[in-house]
């Protein structure tokens, strides 16, 4: 089966990073979006959902503009239809504390940066299954 | 007051960035020499149990390099402005939040939005309380950390 990701990250390099050790990743992907806070990050979640196909999992940083990744996975848990999306968040502060918290509102994996590209398809792996990768030709 | 080992894990946290998603290796991690000309350079401040202000400062050459290789970009191709401008900016992010996190490792941090210097009288030498330059594999770094703990106790 291949995935729908979406990749949240106020840094276009960060995101173009996502997505380019995703696709050399051997995870089979069938559409890769992008948004560049928590609140862009929602309107692509919803307007997925609308449309039938939805998200499999998410990558978010945390420290973003307008909407940061603690208040985007908060308001994730408060949406009844996108709650179950799987969210994976990436970021350079790996402290205890920090990683605890998002647990706690409900980030299901945290990859700490700097990151292998085999570290994030490890966490996808554990996160989604095994069914999910594909292998590399 | 530095933290014991500061030095020793600043450079470690620039290996390990610089290597793992910049495929640059750090040949020495403690070159004395001038700092770069015309320098590309990069402010990050951080606040938690302790505050201050990293500058990462290179050439525009190293921070093309860097940028072609963190974007994959194809063999020749240069970077646009941008490109490096928003490389370096993620750079001083990851290598700020790497360093913290070796020593604030149960405390929460905030880091500023990296910011691209211009200004000549910012660069990192006058307001550094440790500094360290980087002969990397592709160019070489200058790293400049002031760091004020505002709890001794954390």
């Amino acid at each position: 089966m291949a995935l729908r990701v979406l990749i949240v990250d106020d840094a276009p390099a960060m995101r173009l990073y996502i997505r380019r050790t995703l696709q050399m990743s051997g995870l089979a992907l069938s559409a890769v979006f992008e948004a560049g806070d928590g609140k862009e990050g929602i309107a692509v979640l919803e307007r997925e959902h609308l449309q039938g196909a939805g998200i499999d999992l998410v990558f978010t940083d945390i420290n973003m503009p307008v909407m940061n990744g603690e208040e985007f996975v908060t308001q994730l848990q408060q949406e009844e239809r996108l709650r179950e999306v799987p969210v994976l968040v990436i970021s350079t502060d790996a402290t205890k504390t920090r990683v605890l918290r998002l647990r706690e509102l409900g980030a299901r994996g945290y990859i700490s940066k700097p990151c292998a590209p085999e570290m994030i398809r490890l966490k996808v792996e554990q996160i989604l299954g095994r069914d999910y990768a594909a292998a590399l030709c | 007051m530095l933290p014991r080992c500061a030095d020793v894990d600043l450079v470690d946290a620039a290996s390990e960035v610089l290597g793992m998603m910049f495929f640059t290796d750090v040949m020495n991690g403690n070159v004395i020499g001038d700092p770069p000309d015309k320098p590309v350079t990069v402010k990050v401040e951080f606040q938690g149990a302790s505050s201050g202000m990293l500058h990462m400062s290179m050439p525009r050459e190293t921070a093309e390099a860097l940028t072609a290789n963190f974007l994959g970009l194809p063999m020749g191709e240069v970077p646009s402005e941008e490109q490096m401008n928003d490389v370096v900016n993620e750079l001083g992010n990851m290598v700020c939040g790497s360093f913290l996190s070796k020593h604030e490792s149960e405390e929460l941090f905030d880091l500023s939005k990296p910011e691209i210097l211009a200004a000549a009288a910012e660069l990192p030498a006058q307001v550094a309380t440790l500094h360290r330059s980087l002969e990397l594999d592709n160019g070489k770094m200058v790293l400049a950390l002031s760091w004020d703990r505002l709890n001794p106790a954390a």
